[in-house]
């Protein structure tokens, strides 16, 4: 066992270059890129800016940082910042779709009531 | 053991130890699990975004399986966050589902409101056109009114012109039978003289010729029924007093039988005897005398008013 010392020495060092690599580089995340930014898209679609301006603004942000950090070949932090992004832009949408038809509902109510007592006036 | 290999061992042990940590309660993975278990237990969201329910406690296993697998930190927090958002995603779609459900609800429920809305102005719009036709048919029937009463006024005027005529004619024909009966107006009223020669000579019965005038006398009064009448006979001075006074009454009683027969009731009619008294002429010649042998039917206005000559009344 103890004929090549070395050996054991190279094994630690593939061990720990593995380790290391698992920890440190990643495959580029265009495409997660990608789909947060159609989700990004839809959210301005959908009128966030507007009606869900918080959700839309840290989307914004979280979107900017990956690019950033893909640019600086940081593929791991990119990854987890544009899925984070995506997610923030699904939210922005959704809210911002729930406050307008939320506010149609409130609308067509308010329709019903005028309607109403139009009626009972006459 | 070889102490040459303990070092290694260490080395490869550290490296372990330093990408993964001892598990141990983590925020971000604990307000996750608050986030997934709120929208777990939201009804709105089990009915309306069990999809996106779905997704999120997806993203929460995955996150608390990485917690326990001792897995990086960072890596935790990030697929906690992810499952966090992914439960406010599920929470604003059920929001978003139900009002859209409202608003389909409530949009029936505007058509309904409107329908009614537009039936009522069509019952209000048949309501107005029904109350104009009363209208109309009220002020026809009123023009028809009017119209019947102008007829009705037309006629009675024609009844009232009618009845002025006759009354002219009426008038028109007293007058003309006073005329024949040559009546004189005297303040006792009218005087109708019957002479004497329509008398048999010295007795008290009417020649057939009398009879014309007393005819046009009693029409006279049974035109008149209000008019009183009286008769009074009158005699020259020839003879004795009494005698004379005897036929003057008795001539002007024949007057009133003959009345009665033409149908003068008995009670508008007073008879009186004179004689010689109120001559009317002279006695002193034959001419006179004639006139003073008369009847006068004295027509007063009604019977009541039928009065005696007075001395002071003799002519």
């Amino acid at each position: 066992m103890d004929s090549k010392p070395w050996k054991a020495w190279i094994a630690v060092a593939t061990m720990a270059a593995l380790v290391l690599g698992g920890c440190a580089t990643a495959p580029a995340p265009t495409e997660q890129i990608a789909v947060s930014r159609a989700a990004m898209d839809d959210a301005i679609s959908a009128g966030s800016t507007e009606y869900a301006p918080d959700e839309f603004r840290i989307a914004q942000q979280r979107l900017n940082a990956a690019n950033e950090a893909f640019a600086r070949r940081e593929y791991r932090l990119a990854r987890q910042l544009a899925e984070e992004a995506e997610v923030d832009a699904r939210l922005a949408a959704t809210k911002a779709r729930s406050v307008k038809a939320q506010r149609a509902v409130a609308e067509v109510r308010e329709s019903i009531r005028a309607l109403k007592s139009e009626l009972t006036r006459r | 053991m070889n102490a040459r290999r303990i070092g290694p061992m260490l080395l490869a042990a550290l490296v372990a130890v330093g990408c993964s940590t001892v598990p141990q309660r983590d925020a971000a993975l604990e307000n996750a699990r608050v986030a997934v278990d709120g929208a777990r237990t939201e009804p709105l969201v089990t009915t309306f975004a069990p999809v996106e329910l779905r997704a999120a406690s997806d993203a929460f296993y995955q996150a608390e399986a990485t917690w326990r697998d001792l897995g990086d930190a960072d890596r935790i927090r990030h697929l906690a966050y992810l499952a966090q958002q992914r439960a406010e995603i599920a929470q604003q779609a059920a929001r978003m589902r139900a009002a859209e459900a409202a608003v389909a609800s409530a949009n029936l429920e505007r058509d309904r409101v409107r329908s009614e809305a537009r039936a009522f102005e069509a019952q209000q719009a048949q309501r107005e056109a029904t109350l104009a036709q009363m209208q109309a048919d009220a002020a026809r029937q009123s023009a028809q009114n009017a119209q019947t009463q102008a007829a009705i006024a037309e006629r009675r005027a024609d009844v009232s012109q009618q009845q002025a005529q006759d009354a002219e004619r009426r008038t028109r024909m007293l007058e003309q039978l006073l005329a024949e009966l040559n009546a004189q107006p005297t303040d006792r009223g009218l005087v109708v003289t019957l002479p004497d020669m329509l008398f048999d000579s010295g007795r008290a019965d009417l020649k057939p010729g009398a009879v014309r005038t007393i005819e046009r006398l009693a029409e006279y009064l049974q035109r008149n029924p209000s008019r009183g009448v009286a008769i009074e006979g009158f005699t020259d001075s020839v003879g004795n007093d009494a005698a004379n006074r005897e036929l003057s009454e008795r001539r002007a009683e024949a007057v009133r039988m003959v009345l009665i027969d033409l149908g003068v009731a008995p009670s508008r009619m007073v008879v009186r005897g004179y004689g010689k008294a109120y001559p009317v002429a002279s006695n002193d010649s034959p001419e006179g005398r004639q006139l003073n042998r008369r009847v006068e039917v004295v027509i007063s206005e009604d019977v009541g008013r039928l009065s005696a000559r007075s001395p002071r009344t003799e002519r």
